[in-house]
This record gives structure tokens, C-alpha cells and sequence, in this order.
């Protein structure tokens, strides 16, 4: 016994096969389905600037960019965001040589004020001048293989500092140049500018001393 | 029992040169693939099908071709939110079923509206027997409710199994053995005379 509705059925499938058949896709189908993918993803890029709040968040977003590539592609600003001042040599040069042989002090604050002229800290300030016309740079830490210089008895640079005892500079201990750091110019030296009669040193303990203390 | 499932044993024709499920092939896209590749592989593996069932659907060619271009549009804009990609071409499925729907449902309000026009004149065509049954099967299933059509369509002639036509219809399997029994039972007039 046959189910009739097998038999309509199989009759329906061929029908619907057969009316199937009888279409045929264009081939242009997966072109159309890149097209319109494409144009999806402009429409919601574009969707993107069409949010009112999004043109006031780029434009702030990129004045902060700009600033802070400002900044940060500037030195003295830079310096003086992070130190506060527009210079790190600010507070840190006491002294600085001049020309003429003749060495230069910084007026830097004084660090105790009951004591003017006076140099409390361990670092001479003054730039004692070799007979060579050349200067010993302060701010230098003497390392192993250098040895001190004494400065020339009679010698119109001496340093002057708190000390009793004669101050002796640190130098190379050959009589090879200097390395390039000491014959490089200083900032401007700030006025006013004193002779080695007193020496002002800063506070700044970030410099190392650059003299030594004889006993 | 007046149905039986189509891949049950004994039921499934031999001569079917063409299913929607494809069961060989679908598994390739469990492959880690991106959009893009996804839209290729099942253009080429699905698209013709989906295109003759949306075809069978809305009886327009041209309307079956958009549907379905835009139901790979969809996918492929809703690959990442895809949890199982083995199931894309059930999501394309229903993707088409529920867009051809909706072409159905747009093009009932506008021609509800529309004024009417001359009935269609036979084609010279009809004068074959096989085209006269398949153009009296054809215009008779498009008399059909859209449920009943689409459940008999998907069956018969995309050879899904309830489950699958529940799936791409988005209802149950009871309410898919009501429609198709309803189906047949509306198409079993038209059968008959033939």
C-alpha cells in the first residue's frame, strides 16, 4: 500500500527540482556580495562622523596632541615643565671660567644668608686657572687615576673657599688634554660676576664635589 | 505515519542532484577562516541553492538573488558574533527564509494597493504536460500560506529534516508537521488532476 502523501510528495519534489532548475544565478553574485559589503563598511565609516559628539572629542583629542607633541619635541619647555625652570644649569653653575685667565663666580643664592661669601658646601665654585691659561672645571668628581693639581702659590686665581687649608683641585693627573667636557663653554655666566675673592656655591647636592680637602 | 523524515532510510530519492544541506561540504568551514573567506567558500559551495530555494520562495529571480546577496552581506557582517561557524550556512538558511518573508509580506501591502492589472497570458511553454503540472504544482503552492509554502519548499525540495525547517523557520517541530500536513492537504487537489 502506497501513502499518498509519499506519492504527492514525491511528485511535489519533482515539480519544485524541476522549477529549481530552471533558474540560474547570475555569475556576478559574489561581485555584488563584495560591492555591497563594501558600501556596508563606507556607510558605517561614515556613520562614524555623523555622531554630533564625535567632532568636538577628535578636535579636543588633537589640540592635546598637539600640545604634548609641543612639549615634549621642545627642551626648554620640557625642561621647565619637569624642573620648573626653562634651564637645568639654572642652580647648578656656581662658577664659570671666563676669558682672560681669570676665573668666575656665579652669584647663585647663597645657602645659609647668616653667612654670606661663605661657601658652606663641600664644592668649590671657584675655576682655579693653570699657567697653561687652561681651567680646572668644577663639578667634577676626581676619579681614581687623576690626581690633584695644586694651584700656584702666588697665583691670582686661588680658590677661596671656607677651608683652612689650601684647596687643591682635581685635575688630570697627566699632562694630556682635558677631556672635551672641561674646554667646553659654559652658559653665559649670569651676572653679577665675581673675582675669586668669595665663592658662593650652590645647594644643589646633585653635583658631585669636584675638590678635595687637603687635612 | 504520513511523513517521513527525508534522510530516513528508503525515503531519499537517488535521482536529487542538488540539496541544500550539502552535509559534505559544510564541514570546511569549521576552518579558522575570516569573513571574506567564509563568503567565498559558501558562495561557491551554496549560493546557486539558496538562491532557487529563495526563488521558489518569492517567484521572482531577481528578488531571490538580492535576498540572498543580502543574507551573505549579513553573515558577513555577523561572522564574529557567529558562535559556531559550522552553523553559517543554517544561518544563511534562515536568513534567506525570513528576508523572502519579508518580500512576501511588502509585496502583498503593495499589490493590496496597486491597481490591477491583466491576468498573465500562458506561455507557449504550457503546452507541454510536464510544464502544465509544473505550472498548476507551482501556482498552487503560491496559493499557499507563506508558513505552509515555506515548510514544503524546504522540505521537498531543500530535503531538510524538521529540525532543520523548525531552525531556518524559527519555529517549532511540531508547528513544522502542522504546516506541511496542511500544505499537502491544500496541494492535494492540485496533484490529484494531474
Amino acid at each position: 500500500m502506497t501513502e499518498p502523501f509519499d506519492e504527492y510528495g514525491e511528485r511535489l519534489r519533482r515539480v519544485l527540482h524541476a522549477e529549481a532548475e530552471a533558474v540560474t544565478p547570475s555569475p556576478e553574485g559574489l561581485e555584488q556580495i563584495r560591492g555591497k559589503i563594501g558600501k556596508k563598511r563606507e556607510r558605517r565609516f561614515l556613520a562614524w562622523f555623523a555622531i554630533p559628539w564625535l567632532r568636538p572629542l577628535a578636535a579636543v583629542a588633537a589640540a592635546i596632541a598637539v600640545a604634548g607633541v609641543a612639549v615634549s619635541a621642545t627642551p626648554a619647555i620640557k625642561t621647565f615643565v619637569q624642573t620648573g625652570h626653562f634651564s637645568p644649569d639654572d642652580h647648578q653653575d656656581g662658577g664659570t671660567a671666563v676669558a682672560g685667565g681669570q676665573h668666575a663666580v656665579t652669584a647663585a643664592p647663597p645657602v645659609n644668608p647668616s653667612r654670606p661669601g661663605v661657601s658652606a658646601s663641600p664644592r668649590p665654585t671657584s675655576v682655579p686657572t693653570t699657567p697653561g691659561g687652561t681651567h680646572v672645571i668644577t663639578g667634577r668628581k676626581c676619579p681614581p687615576g687623576e690626581g690633584t693639581i695644586k694651584p700656584p702659590p702666588g697665583s691670582a686665581g686661588s680658590v677661596q673657599t671656607a677651608g683652612p687649608s689650601p684647596r687643591v683641585t682635581c685635575g688630570p693627573s697627566s699632562a694630556t688634554s682635558p677631556p672635551a667636557s672641561q674646554e667646553t663653554p659654559t652658559p653665559p655666566v649670569s651676572s653679577p660676576t665675581q673675582t675669586a675673592s668669595t665663592s658662593v656655591a650652590p645647594t644643589n647636592g646633585a653635583q658631585q664635589p669636584s675638590t678635595q680637602s687637603s687635612p | 505515519m504520513p511523513f517521513r523524515k527525508p534522510d530516513g532510510e528508503g525515503t531519499r530519492p537517488t535521482d536529487v542532484t542538488e540539496t541544500l544541506v550539502a552535509r559534505g561540504t559544510t564541514g570546511a568551514v569549521t576552518v579558522a577562516w575570516d569573513a571574506d573567506q567564509a563568503v567565498t567558500a559558501l558562495y561557491s559551495a551554496h549560493y546557486r541553492s539558496l538562491v532557487r530555494l529563495s526563488a521558489l520562495l518569492v517567484r521572482d529571480l531577481a528578488t531571490a538573488e538580492e535576498v540572498v546577496q543580502d543574507a551573505f552581506v549579513a553573515m558577513h557582517g555577523a561572522w564574529r558574533r557567529l558562535r559556531d561557524p559550522d552553523k553559517a550556512l543554517s544561518y544563511l538558511r534562515q536568513s534567506v527564509v525570513n528576508r523572502s518573508r519579508s518580500v512576501l509580506r511588502h509585496r502583498a501591502v503593495v499589490e493590496k494597493y496597486a491597481p490591477k492589472g491583466l491576468p498573465d497570458a500562458p506561455s507557449a511553454e504550457n503546452g507541454a504536460i510536464v510544464e502544465l503540472e509544473r505550472t498548476a504544482v507551482v501556482k498552487a503552492l503560491s496559493g499557499l500560506p507563506t508558513r505552509q509554502r515555506e515548510a514544503l519548499v524546504l522540505r521537498y525540495y531543500g530535503d531538510l529534516s524538521e529540525a532543520e525547517i523548525a531552525n531556518a523557520m524559527g519555529i517549532s517541530r511540531g508547528a513544522v508537521k502542522s504546516h506541511t500536513a496542511r500544505g499537502m492537504a491544500a496541494l492535494r487537489s492540485v496533484l490529484e488532476q494531474l
